[in-house]
């Protein structure tokens, strides 16, 4: 059941007991899920936001001087998932991920990381530090200093109890505990990398922002870090991730915003290809069948909006496919068609991306 | 992972932490070991010798109307000898005073801009570690080595130089009250007044050699006072040191007040490039 927020103007809003028993139930048992509440619709804060460990922005901007850098950002993001913001270089991506970590303070709007919200006083930042992870565009480690002294020094400032142990963990995770001694600057980009995914995992935060993390990687280096991120998953961190990798994106994230600015789409993947293109189904004929040919068997069909024949295919743009697919199938044989291939038309991440951009 | 309890309040102990890490990259980087050994080393070989090299004369040595750097006429009670010893000793005292100045101005410049050029200080903002800690963390560990070996050198040249200065009252110039309230008060105010300074300038600066040089133009008015003093213009005395530390303090507290309002974290990201 979506419970009803009373969006009344002034700081007190009536909250019905419904949502107060379901507010409960939510600080109880983190791991359960619950049916999403559209927040910015409502114009209200989540209700259990001081115990959350997703990421909510609400009219979010940034402006330095005249330039404005992020406009007016709204997200959502659920505890547990991963969230990747796409988007062209330049388009401020960075500066949202500085804004939500309380490395940059916002222009205008508000923000809860963690359940912590976002205030620029040094004391509430030292606690927002405590739960979040960061994975800078660059590595930035101290690079005369081994790669154990600086997990090390991460581990002190963040005050755990046992910071020889964590870094041990975290470096035998990225692989790196056989070359702890060694001196950043003789590890290689790679390792680097993979250093600085370790700080940013080492006191375990509940959710980890990551700006490119495989952009210096080689493909296997790569594969491992996307496995560490599907891990961060695995145990409920909630991982917002930066990329131009679409594939990556892809193949990682639930949710994806397309960002220039501000964010243009956001969904899944599905969500996305439905909002920027309609179904298509894709007839291939067997040579040297016509599919122009064949053409007008369909088009007057109910569901059908669109027929291009192309390279010994027909693509037919449809409303459902599950409902017209039979019947274009059927009319297509009794026309005397040859098929050699049935399907609906799947269009790539790439696509959807350059189509969002392109329609702004 | 067990995170032991923090409110977020001032943690001396991340101080400390990054003090620690300073003092690390210091004891790694060469360039900057090296500036910090070189100076000291030149001034306790150039101080003792010079010692050394008035203990071989006698008073009839000298000219019949020295030069004011030589000092006669102002120790009363000592041959012109003494009075020149004497002289040389606060002529030094001024000079290693430049020690525990310009070692933590590159200490700190270093510090600052090596973190700028390596792109460290965002993954250190991202930490529970507060501004002021960060700070103040870079100051101490600045002005530490300063000051250590400053002191460390000043010992060394006083030790040497008593083997060749007999009189004790020429002695207590080179360790007496006054340069014990030299070394021991104005030293780390002016070590202070170098670390904030060059905490200042390194921000808006990326080249560390540049915000070096900027900064060391503060040795200015120290070579100023030796200047006068070898001119014969300025005598070090308790009532100047005295005076000297209370601007120096009050400079010194100012700088620190500018230095908490300019490094913001969103400024330390944005404009430290």
């Amino acid at each position: 059941m979506v419970p009803t927020l009373l969006n009344q103007p002034g700081p007190f809003r009536k909250v019905s007991i419904s949502q107060m028993l379901l507010s409960f139930y939510q600080s109880r048992i983190q791991s359960h899920k619950i049916p999403k509440v559209s927040r910015q619709a409502y114009n209200v804060p989540r209700m259990n936001e001081k115990t959350s460990t997703g990421i909510w922005a609400q009219g979010l901007e940034k402006r330095f001087g005249d330039n404005q850098v992020v406009q007016s950002l709204d997200l959502d993001i659920d505890e547990g998932s991963v969230y990747a913001l796409l988007g062209p270089n330049g388009a401020g991506k960075t500066t949202t991920l500085r804004m939500l970590a309380g490395l940059i303070e916002p222009s205008a709007g508000r923000a809860v990381v963690a359940g912590v919200e976002v205030v620029h006083h040094e004391r509430e930042l030292s606690v927002l530090h405590r739960r979040i992870g960061l994975l800078t565009e660059t590595p930035g480690m101290w690079d005369r200093l081994s790669a154990r002294y600086n997990l090390i020094v991460h581990a002190r400032l963040h005050n755990l109890a046992d910071p020889d142990g964590a870094v041990e963990t975290a470096l035998r995770l990225v692989g790196l505990w056989n070359r702890r001694l060694e001196v950043v600057a003789k590890l290689s980009k790679g390792m680097r990398q993979r250093l600085a995914i370790a700080r940013a995992i080492l006191h375990e935060p509940p959710v980890v922002f990551l700006d490119e993390p495989t952009s210096a990687l080689d493909p296997e280096a790569a594969a491992d870090v996307r496995e560490l991120i599907e891990q961060l998953r695995g145990e409920g961190r909630t991982v917002l991730l930066c990329t131009h990798n679409l594939d990556e994106a892809e193949r990682l994230a639930d949710q994806i915003g397309v960002f220039r600015q501000r964010l243009l789409a956001s969904g899944s993947v599905e969500e996305l290809r439905r909002a920027a293109f309609s179904p298509e189904v894709v007839f291939r004929f067997r040579s040297p069948d016509d599919p122009a040919a064949h053409a007008p068997s369909v088009r007057a069909l109910p569901g059908v909006e669109d027929v291009v024949a192309s390279n010994g295919s027909l693509t037919i743009g449809v409303q459902n496919p599950n409902d017209v697919l039979p019947r274009l199938t059927r009319a297509l044989i009794e026309d005397g068609a040859e098929l050699l291939f049935v399907g609906e038309r799947v269009r790539s991440l790439e696509e959807v991306y350059l189509h969002v951009l392109e329609a702004e | 992972m067990y995170l032991k309890q923090s409110s977020g309040r001032w943690s001396w102990y991340r101080v400390g932490v990054v003090c620690r890490k300073e003092w690390s990259e210091i004891y790694h980087n060469r360039r900057v070991l090296l500036s910090t050994v070189l100076l000291p080393l030149i001034l306790v070989v150039i101080g003792t010798s010079g010692q050394w090299g008035v203990s071989l004369m006698s008073s009839a040595d000298f000219v019949n109307e020295p030069p004011p750097s030589l000092g006669v006429g102002r120790f009363e009670g000592l041959d012109v000898r003494e009075q020149f010893q004497a002289s040389l000793a606060l002529q030094f005292l001024t000079l290693f005073l430049l020690i525990p100045l310009l070692i933590p101005i590159s200490t700190a410049t270093y510090s600052v801009v090596g973190e700028k050029r390596d792109r460290t200080l965002e993954p250190l903002l991202a930490s529970p570690l507060r501004t002021e800690e960060l700070l103040v963390g870079k100051a101490v560990a600045s002005l530490t080595p300063g000051l250590l070996v400053a002191v460390t050198a000043y010992v060394v040249y006083a030790g040497l130089s008593s083997l060749v200065i007999d009189n004790a009252r020429v002695f207590s110039y080179v360790l007496g009250p006054i340069p014990l309230l030299v070394m021991g008060v104005l030293a780390p105010l002016l070590g202070l007044l170098g670390v904030g300074l060059a905490l200042l300038i390194s921000s808006r600066s990326t080249d560390p050699r540049a915000a070096e040089q900027i900064t060391s133009v503060l040795v200015l008015p120290l070579m100023g006072v030796f200047v006068a003093q070898v001119l014969g213009l300025v005598q070090i005395a308790p009532w100047s040191v005295v005076v000297s530390a209370v601007v120096l303090a009050v400079v010194d507290a100012l700088l620190f007040v500018v230095a908490t309002h300019v490094f913001k974290r969103g400024e330390i990201l944005t404009r430290w490039r």
